[in-house]
């Protein structure tokens, strides 16, 4: 797998900003990918030293609308810390 | 902030502002911390949004413009400030083309007109006409004709018919083809002969008409009739069920002690007087402060501008809607009444508008030379007074013509009622001057070239004797003819005067 393949997206919440605080940083990831992918991934797209990597699967949440019921994707989330004095630059946040 | 005053012309003013990058930037980090405020951006409820994402999703353009449109008003006004002037109307703004831009000063210029500067005339002790208060002998006895109308007694009348004046008791009815007229159907209608309640030709009818007598003649209805009976030829039938007659009460000391305070008739036509000459004397004191008012404003110079006079009579028009709305009517249907536009309205408005807006800034000029204001306690007064003349409660006048922003514009008011009172109490009244009986040089020509054909040359003295009879009414007519205008005039200044006040 790509690094780009990898990192779909960065979450951009008011969660994830409050960890942008501590250096972690939050990103939706490819569903295979591991610990070790994502660590990988990042350190290659944005240059930087990742000390540590957290994942969540996010269930998949049922919806309905009308009479059709379905569910939402399930996806997984990774939470990425830096080592101090890295930083990745947010949609310019920060 | 620099502001230079670049032109002024008349009453219009240019200004040229320039606005320091600083404060271009803090109008925007304001601009940008109130939209994040209520910014939603997914992911963030709503208002929670840092400030920096804000922006890049904005984007600073947007972001300053909005600023921009924001200060405007604040950076004009406190231009104007700055070269203590003061704008009557809304500024023309031109930001030149530019597109404010961060980091760097946003200059415009300002169109503006200002306020007239009002050159003051003479405003003090001016003179002023003084007309005498006569009570005419005949004013008081159509006084106290009312008065004994108004005790008189009906009485029934035997021996006679009907005659005008006369109140008569009828039984009405019409019929239309021999079918009856619903509407015009009354038993036992009372009304007073030549009161005209009634149809003309049923008051002509009528006269000379005997108890239980009865008469039928054709009633031409009017063309407004309801029901599509206008114009309707209508057989009237009129029976007279009785006559009464009004009766004077004699004038005697008894009747006057009766229906008054005074014991003799004498007393009450002397306290009748006295009310005319009160009234009148009122009138006249009135009438002196208008024209002395008047009088200051014409000495005055102001080179009016056309907005204010604009506005004023736009004021002027709102009231008359308002006058028209209270009583049931719409502008609309008065327009069409009278086939008029609002434009025209306000063109026939204007100069009496021109004469209120001028009136007001000669106020304010003259309370500003003699330093007249206002104080708290005489708002208050005049709060309190407000507030008795429409039974609320004084408290929550007070806080609502706060909230309203209405207190100043009081203050104003009170400091123009002593502009008023300081013109009126420094005026003179002046006996009037004698009319002129002098024959006017081109009678006098006339005159001249008459008798010089007429008779010999040299027989001036005859001819001026002759001229002067006839010359005599002319001039005299001529003296009383602008004398009466002016108090027409002076009348409308009064009401114009009440109604500001009001």
């Amino acid at each position: 797998m790509e690094a780009r393949e990898i990192i779909i997206r960065p979450i951009i919440s008011e969660k994830s900003y409050r960890a942008i605080d501590t250096n972690r940083y939050s990103f939706e990831v490819n569903y295979r990918a591991t610990k070790p992918h994502i660590r990988a991934a990042v350190e290659e797209i944005f240059n930087v030293k990742v000390i540590g990597v957290q994942t969540i699967n996010v269930k998949p949440k049922p919806k309905r609308r009308g009479a059709h019921a379905g569910v939402t994707r399930r996806w997984k989330k990774a939470v990425v810390e830096l080592a101090p004095g890295n930083r990745i630059e947010f949609f310019g946040a920060t | 902030m620099k502001t230079t005053l670049s032109e002024r012309d008349g009453n219009t003013v240019k200004l040229t502002v320039e606005v320091s990058s600083e404060e271009l930037q803090e109008a925007f980090d304001a601009r940008l911390r109130r939209l994040s405020r209520e910014a939603r951006l997914p992911g963030f409820r709503p208002g929670k949004a840092p400030t920096a994402m804000v922006r890049r999703r904005l984007g600073d353009e947007t972001i300053l413009i909005d600023a921009v449109e924001e200060r405007m008003s604040g950076w004009f006004s406190g231009a104007m400030a700055e070269l203590g002037l003061e704008a009557v109307d809304h500024p023309q703004i031109d930001l030149e083309g530019e597109l404010p831009e961060l980091d760097r000063p946003l200059g415009f210029k300002a169109t503006v007109t200002v306020m007239p500067e009002v050159a003051l005339g003479e405003y003090k002790g001016l003179k002023v006409p003084k007309e005498p208060v006569v009570v005419e002998d005949s004013e008081v006895d159509t006084q106290m004709d009312r008065l004994r109308n108004e005790f008189a007694e009906l009485r029934p009348v035997t021996g006679r018919g009907v005659q005008k004046g006369d109140f008569i008791a009828a039984d009405l009815r019409a019929t239309l083809d021999g079918k009856p007229v619903e509407d015009l159907e009354a038993g036992d209608y009372v009304f007073e002969v030549g009161g005209e309640r009634v149809f003309a030709e049923v008051e002509e009818q009528v006269v000379n008409m005997s108890i239980d007598e009865e008469r039928t003649f054709p009633v031409v209805l009017p063309a407004a009739f309801p029901d599509d009976l206008g114009g309707r030829t209508v057989d009237f039938t009129v029976r007279v069920k009785d006559i009464k007659e009004r009766e004077l009460p004699p004038l005697t000391d008894k009747w006057a002690s009766e229906i008054s305070e005074f014991a003799t008739l004498l007393e009450l036509r002397q306290e009748i007087r006295n009310q005319i000459r009160a009234g009148k004397e009122r009138a006249a004191q009135q009438r002196l402060i208008a024209e002395a008012l008047q009088a200051a404003v014409d000495n005055t110079q102001v080179d009016l501008p056309e907005v204010m006079v604009r506005n004023q009579a736009e004021e002027m028009l709102a009231d008359f809607k308002r006058s028209l709305e209270s009583q049931g009517g719409t502008l609309e249907g008065y327009l069409q009444a009278a086939e008029t536009t609002v434009e025209q309205i306000i063109e026939t408005m204007k100069p009496r508008a021109a004469n209120t807006v001028k009136t007001g800034l000669v106020l304010d000029a003259v309370a500003k030379a003699e330093g007249l204001e206002a104080t708290d306690e005489e708002v208050s007064a005049l709060i309190a007074q407000m507030a008795a003349a429409t039974r609320t409660d004084v408290k929550a006048l007070e806080n609502r013509l706060r909230k309203n922003g209405r207190i100043e514009p009081l203050r104003e008011q009170i400091v123009r009622d002593k502009a008023v009172d300081f013109i009126a109490g420094s005026a003179v009244a002046e006996e009037p001057a004698p009319l002129d009986f002098s024959i006017p040089e081109s009678v006098k020509a006339a005159m001249a070239a008459k008798s010089a054909s007429a008779d010999a040359p040299g027989a001036d003295s005859p001819a001026a004797a002759e001229a002067e009879a006839p010359a005599e009414t002319p001039a005299a007519a001529e003296a009383e003819a602008p004398a009466r205008d002016q108090a027409v005039g002076n009348e409308d200044m009064a009401r114009d005067a009440a109604a500001e006040q009001s």
